[in-house]
């Protein structure tokens, strides 16, 4: 089973191979609703650690996505733009924004694993 | 005189209610030491008559002149205001209303709307239009601000094309303060024109945008359009075009000829001219950046409508703005100026497809009559001879002339011309292109006025040039 | 004609019908020439597409329009933090006065001495009300001048050789202009969290923040007075001195000065700059969302950066002039004319008690619906820490939380339900630090037996969500709901094209 971590702020990294998939959990797309427009970063561009690497909007809300750890932007789910309701139908699947590079992999370690975050939810 | 319908028995029971024997009970949060001991300074309540009074006896200081004897434009435009758009727009479940919140309660309002927004579409040659802003100076702000957000920050310098309205520019300059963006004003050619050298060689990767005013301050056309938004194109920069709406009548839209941006005042579609508000500024823009468009957008959408499926009008693409994103977002816009809008839009529907075209035209034609009249005068000349105008144009008078001519004007009830480096209050503006214009009047012509207008005007010109 | 409620005045069109003739055929019969003398290139091809209407088709098109549409004339509009107020007929009989409608901004000031006086009442009666020393009427809106006075705090600071003071600080409980104007003037936002707290500013709150960014960072507060939560910010003379002794500014957001009127002013209470929004307290129309107008007011030490053109007395009467250290023009030409010929009127009709009796009734108004419907709809701020009673000003924020854990009915079905009922819904869920906020401000011009008939049917539509909340979803006397936002986000329709299918909506194809 691929690892997933999160933050606090409920974004992801699942881990596929030697990448990183970076989304919004299941809880982050229930309390925004239907998503109507994502904003993607730049292939290529780099974040440090909680900057806004993109922004999701709803009808009535708009929330901001923090880069979990510091990272590179390898690739960007395209798809999305033109059908983001896939964020809200498959947030953790199909619903990814980002491939992403972590740039210092012990910053992981700060990251919460499944059963954390599930008891952060309760 | 009060609005306040309940009775000093009805507020006592009020307050029984609320439990306290005493409005001032009502203040304990206020500290002592800021409550007010006194009353305020404002004049003894009036009633209708004295108001009346008053308002007379305001306007009676001024000096009132007939609007077809306005032969003045600069952003404001004397045109007809047809009775049935009074009519309308002052029904009060119009007047009254406030933002849309509530779509459901909001159909005729949102859908009012939604049609403003197709005029200025179809207008402007542009795919997506604003609900209005505040005035043409500000949506010009808006628009230069949202080429900041298209390049993320990156390109700073905005670029005026010679001769765009002084008064114009100095909003935009107040709004660039914040994002610590740079305005300069392009150097004109002889002719008055932008030379696409100067246009290449002033283009580089900061600059953000070029904002053109068509027709120019002085009221010219420029034929080679199409060539100068084309090297801006290529540049990366973006082009806005403020625009006079009602030449869209005759001309080409700022669409066909290469904006990506066009923004103006919507004040000539059935607005008074109001000694200058509220007016209606209306920014449009291609597809690509409706996300960095400012304002309340109405969109139609699917609904139930006497339960059947139907079509209805909802404030769509809202969490761009203000009330949602706060401090993330681009423009902290809340009110417009529907009221306004509304009114371009009955305005235009009054007039209808021929009807406009027929304005625009007798507006044209009138500016053509009065031009041949004036420039056949001995000493007045064609400020930049050979250009085509719509409805202004600018004219040269022998040194100092020009002051003179205003003056006479004012003495015989006409407003004749605007100084184009003079704003509204007086203040004189100077930029590199002064110099040329330092002694011109710029003339502006509406359906208002007819041939005996245009002869008064031109006797006026000649006894002034001509010494008499 | 129910046929097609929805239908569009370009949908009207038939090829050649007549609209308003503006001028007579004498003058418009040798138009066709004319074009002829500009170049082709200039011309358009292809024909406008406007509608071509009789006036009679217009004018039911528009009075349809009108009657689908909601208005304080209509019936009663408790939208909190609007001030829908009744615009008194006078002030649009009088503004309509040719002497206002019809003088072109480019006439000389020198020979309109009538406005001149008028702008320079107008100045000294809002520094009056205010308690501020110079009045500015220029700003087109109530956003527009907290953008000015934001550009003014910069210049201020930019004067003083004090660029780093880049920190605005913002209750969590403001309008969402207040940050969006400090970001676009160059402050950053820090949000200060006052709804743990009892929801005001207060010392304690405020000295955090000043720590945590550092004094010599800090700007300015922005505040609302009374919040948006409708109570007066107790603590104010506290934290002006405390901003003050920092070297920092206070700014005043005058969305809900109809609370003050007499009463209290900013002025005293240490504010450096406000603004007013005049189609709220002043009463001017809000006229579907616009035009407003936002006349700001300072202390004498930022009167030199107020926006151009000002109005100031000379020895023969008065006139413009550009403040020495001006932000520059904020508008074109002089304000929102007309707004300001309103405020104007609506002064000039009520006079010092009449003002003052505005404010009184706003807050009775207020504090009885409070009273009355806060056991069913809890007000979270309804004690001051020491247990007293807290009354409201002009508004207050409701809560339908307990509803909706109950039995799921949020604010949003309430106020459907108030739309069904016949009335304006409040403003709901805002401020965001209230759960399924309701906001509701009565203002003073609505009755007692109005208000009653208000909250009689808000007990009801609480009675109701217990029972039965499916039927108080049907809103059966609502022709038209269930509007899906969502689809209109996903598939933009902004605008009528010609050759678009009557009734349709861009990207279905139907």
């Amino acid at each position: 089973m691929s690892r997933i971590l999160y933050t606090k702020t409920h974004e992801y990294l699942r881990e596929e191979g030697s990448e990183w998939y970076l989304g919004i959990t299941e809880h982050a797309q229930e309390a925004l609703g239907d998503i109507t427009f994502v904003e993607l970063p730049e292939s290529g561009a780099e974040f440090s650690a909680g900057d806004e690497v993109a922004t999701v909007e709803s009808v009535k809300a708009v929330a901001g996505v923090m880069a979990p750890v510091s990272l590179r932007i390898n690739e960007i789910n395209s798809a999305l733009e033109d059908a983001p309701e896939m964020i809200n139908s498959d947030s953790q699947g199909g619903g990814w924004l980002a491939k992403v590079e972590a740039l210092d992999a012990s910053q992981l370690d700060g990251l919460m694993d499944q059963a954390a975050y599930d008891a952060m939810e309760k | 005189m009060t609005f306040v319908p309940n009775t000093a028995a009805q507020r006592a029971e009020m307050l029984r209610q609320i439990g306290v024997e005493r409005f001032e009970d009502l203040l304990v949060a206020i500290p002592p030491e800021l409550l007010m001991q006194r009353q305020l300074r404002v004049p003894e309540a009036h009633g209708e008559v004295e108001l009346a009074r008053a308002v007379e006896k305001l306007n009676a200081q001024n000096l009132h002149i007939p609007p077809n004897r306005v032969f003045a434009g600069g952003g404001a435009y004397m045109h007809h205001v047809p009775s049935v758009v009074d009519e309308l727009s002052s029904r009060g479940e119009f007047y009254t209303a406030y933002t849309p919140y509530q779509p459901e309660v909001s159909q005729g309002y949102l859908q009012s709307i939604y049609e403003y927004q197709s005029y200025i579409c179809m207008l402007t040659g542009m795919d997506i239009s604003n609900a209005s802003g505040y005035d043409g100076a500000t949506t010009l702000a808006d628009a230069v601000l949202m080429t900041n957000y298209v390049h993320k920050g990156k390109r700073s310098r905005v670029l005026f094309a010679p001769f765009v309205n002084a008064e114009f520019r100095n909003v935009v300059d107040t709004y660039c303060i914040g994002m610590e963006m740079r305005t300069e004003v392009l150097t004109a050619s002889e002719q008055g024109r932008l030379s696409p050298q100067t246009l290449r060689d002033a283009l580089s990767d900061d600059v953000a945008c070029v904002v053109f005013q068509y027709p120019d301050c002085l009221g010219y056309l420029d034929e080679d359009m199409e060539e100068l938004t084309a090297i801006v194109r290529e540049s990366g920069a973006l082009c806005i075009f403020s625009f006079y709406p009602f030449a869209a009548g005759l001309l080409k839209t700022p669409g066909e000829l290469g904006a990506d941006i066009v923004c103006g005042e919507a004040q000539c579609f059935g607005n008074y001219v109001n000694y200058g508000g509220p007016y209606c500024g209306f920014l449009a823009c291609r597809e690509q950046f409706v996300r960095v468009l400012p304002g309340r957008l109405i969109g139609r959408t699917v609904c139930e409508r006497d339960g059947s499926p139907g079509m209805g009008f909802v404030m769509t693409l809202q969490a761009r703005e203000q009330h949602i994103r706060r401090n993330k977002a681009m423009s902290n816009i809340c009110s417009n100026q529907a009221l306004l809008a509304l009114r371009a839009c009955i305005y235009l529907g009054s007039v209808g497809r021929n009807g406009f075209r027929q304005l625009a035209a007798l507006c044209h034609a009138n500016a053509m009559s009065a031009h041949e009249k004036l420039v056949n005068i001995t000493g007045v000349q064609d400020a930049f001879p050979g250009r085509h105008f719509f409805n202004e144009f600018t004219l040269r008078f022998p040194s100092s002339q020009a002051r003179q001519i205003r003056q006479r004007g004012l003495e015989q009830g006409m407003l004749v011309g605007i100084h184009p480096l003079v704003e509204s209050d007086g203040t004189l503006n100077s930029d590199s292109n002064a110099g040329m214009v330092e002694d011109c009047l710029t003339f502006a012509f509406t359906e208002m006025q007819d041939e005996a207008d245009s002869d008064a005007l031109a006797r006026l010109v000649w006894e002034v040039v001509s010494g008499s | 004609m129910a046929a097609n409620q929805s239908r569009l005045i370009f949908e009207y069109n038939v090829e050649n019908r007549h609209g308003t003739q503006v001028v007579g055929g004498m003058r418009s019969g040798r138009l066709e020439d004319y074009p002829r003398s500009l170049p082709q290139k200039l011309l358009r091809t292809e024909r406008l597409p406007l509608p071509q209407v009789s006036e009679l088709e217009l004018v039911r098109h528009y009075v349809r329009l009108s009657q689908d549409s909601f208005g304080i004339d209509t019936g009663f509009y408790p939208l909190g933090s609007c001030t829908m107020k009744y615009n008194p007929k006078a002030c649009e009989r009088y503004v309509k006065h040719p002497g206002f409608a019809n003088t072109h901004p480019q006439q000389p000031i020198e020979t309109l001495p009538g406005f001149l006086a008028m702008f320079a009442n107008l100045q000294d009666w809002l520094a009056d009300i205010t308690g501020m020393d110079r009045i500015s009427l220029t700003p087109a809106a109530g956003a527009q001048g907290e953008f000015a006075g934001m550009l003014i705090f910069k210049q201020y600071f930019a004067s003083r050789g004090e660029q780093q003071r880049r920190v605005m600080i913002v209750p969590d409980s403001a309008h969402g202009t207040n940050p969006a104007s400090a970001v676009l003037s160059g402050f950053t936002v820090a949000e200060v969290k006052c709804a743990d707290d009892d929801g005001i500013m207060n010392l304690e709150l405020l000295n955090a923040v000043i720590e945590k960014y550092g004094a010599e960072t800090i700007a300015g507060i922005m505040l609302t007075n009374p919040s948006t939560l409708g109570t007066f910010e107790k603590e104010i003379l506290a934290v002006s001195e405390r901003i003050h002794e920092i070297g920092a500014l206070l700014y005043y957001d005058g969305a809900n000065l109809n609370a003050l009127l007499g009463i209290a002013r900013p002025g005293d209470m240490g504010f450096d700059l406000i603004h007013i929004n005049t189609h709220k307290t002043l009463s001017t129309p809000h006229g579907g969302g616009g035009p407003g107008s936002g006349p700001i007011g300072v202390k004498e030490h930022l009167a030199p950066f107020l926006p151009h053109p000002h109005v100031r007395s000379t020895e023969n009467g008065y006139e413009f002039y550009r403040p020495e250290h001006s932000i520059g023009r904020m508008k074109l030409f002089h304000g929102q004319f007309g707004i300001l010929v309103r405020a104007w009127i609506y002064i000039l009709l009520h006079g010092p008690e009449g003002l003052r009796r505005i404010s009184e009734n706003a807050i009775v108004n207020a504090n009885y619906m409070q009273a009355r419907l806060k056991d069913s709809y809890p007000v979270r701020y309804d004690k001051w820490a020491d247990g007293t009673d807290r009354y409201c000003m002009h508004e207050f924020v409701a809560s339908c939380g307990r509803l909706k854990k109950e039995c799921g009915v949020t604010a949003k079905d309430i106020a459907k339900g108030l739309l069904n009922a016949g009335f304006h819904a409040p403003t709901t869920y805002f401020p965001l630090i209230i759960e399924e906020a309701l906001m509701m401000e009565p203002t003073e011009t609505e009755s007692k037996e109005l208000l009653d008939s208000f909250i009689d049917t808000m007990l009801e539509l609480h009675r109701q969500a217990r029972v039965n909340a499916e039927a108080l979803r049907e809103l059966p006397n609502l022709r038209i709901k269930g509007l899906d936002e969502t689809y209109a986000a996903r598939h933009i329709d902004v605008r009528w094209q010609p050759g678009m299918p009557e009734g349709s909506a861009a990207g279905e194809g139907m």
